[in-house]
């Protein structure tokens, strides 16, 4: 399964080929999910974090280069989880709450106890296109 | 995940992939070794050279199909690769500061 759903390859496209111009973008964000964000995974950032709201990565990534871009400061999904849960994907996504998955990946499993941090260091999120 | 070329076959017609074929020639050599194990033990006058040759023909025939599959995706100038990628390692420490 591709790394990147079907909406943003074919706006990919469109662009590389000159049919439309995509829309500008604010903001895209990152969450948590228990199973495939693609398939039947769960999100479940509202349980580690006590929100909804999802982490914006926009800033934090590197302009590209060399087709890949990756986070030039961490990424702090929580400094102390409200609740317990299992991550192992996590999902970019098009807007805070709600909103459409452009990507997803699945991560080291990692459970996530009452108390504890979750993070993303420098460098270890990276999107790129091969 | 690239895709396969598909060769062009003059024998199983139904296998269309180079991890068929060679999956094909294992569960052949397979054959022969097991023919070849049972009379090498028992009764040697009873070991069918005929269908050994057979088999090590029709071996050869498909490791040939997959090496002309793969001379055909060269001269098509490779398999596209082309693909999305997301990489993302998250860290979890613990209130005790140790990193889980």
């Amino acid at each position: 399964m591709a790394a990147f759903v079907a909406a943003p390859r074919n706006t990919m496209v469109d662009w590389f080929t000159g049919k439309t111009t995509p829309a500008a973008v604010a903001t895209r964000y990152l969450t948590t999910y228990n199973g495939d964000p693609q398939g039947a995974g769960t999100e479940n950032i509202a349980t580690i974090t006590g929100s909804a709201n999802r982490i914006a990565i926009t800033t934090a990534m590197a302009a590209a280069a060399a087709g890949s871009s990756a986070n030039t400061s961490i990424l702090t999904i929580t400094a102390s989880a409200v609740g317990a849960a299992t991550v192992d994907f996590i999902a970019i996504k098009d807007a805070i709450t709600a909103g459409n998955t452009t990507g997803s990946v699945a991560v080291t499993s990692k459970s996530v106890g009452i108390g504890d941090s979750l993070s993303i260091q420098i460098g270890n999120l990276t999107i790129s296109i091969t | 995940m690239t895709e396969a070329a598909k060769p062009t076959l003059h024998l199983h017609q139904s296998l269309i992939t180079r991890h068929e074929l060679l999956a094909a020639i294992a569960l052949h050599a397979r054959m022969v070794a097991l023919s070849l194990d049972q009379h090498l033990t028992t009764d040697l006058s009873n070991l069918n050279f005929g269908w050994i040759l057979q088999e090590t023909a029709r071996m050869a025939d498909l490791a040939q199909a997959v090496i002309d599959a793969s001379i055909a995706e060269q001269i098509m100038g490779g398999v596209a690769t082309g693909k999305t990628v997301v990489t993302c390692d998250l860290t979890v420490v613990g209130p005790d500061g140790v990193t889980k």
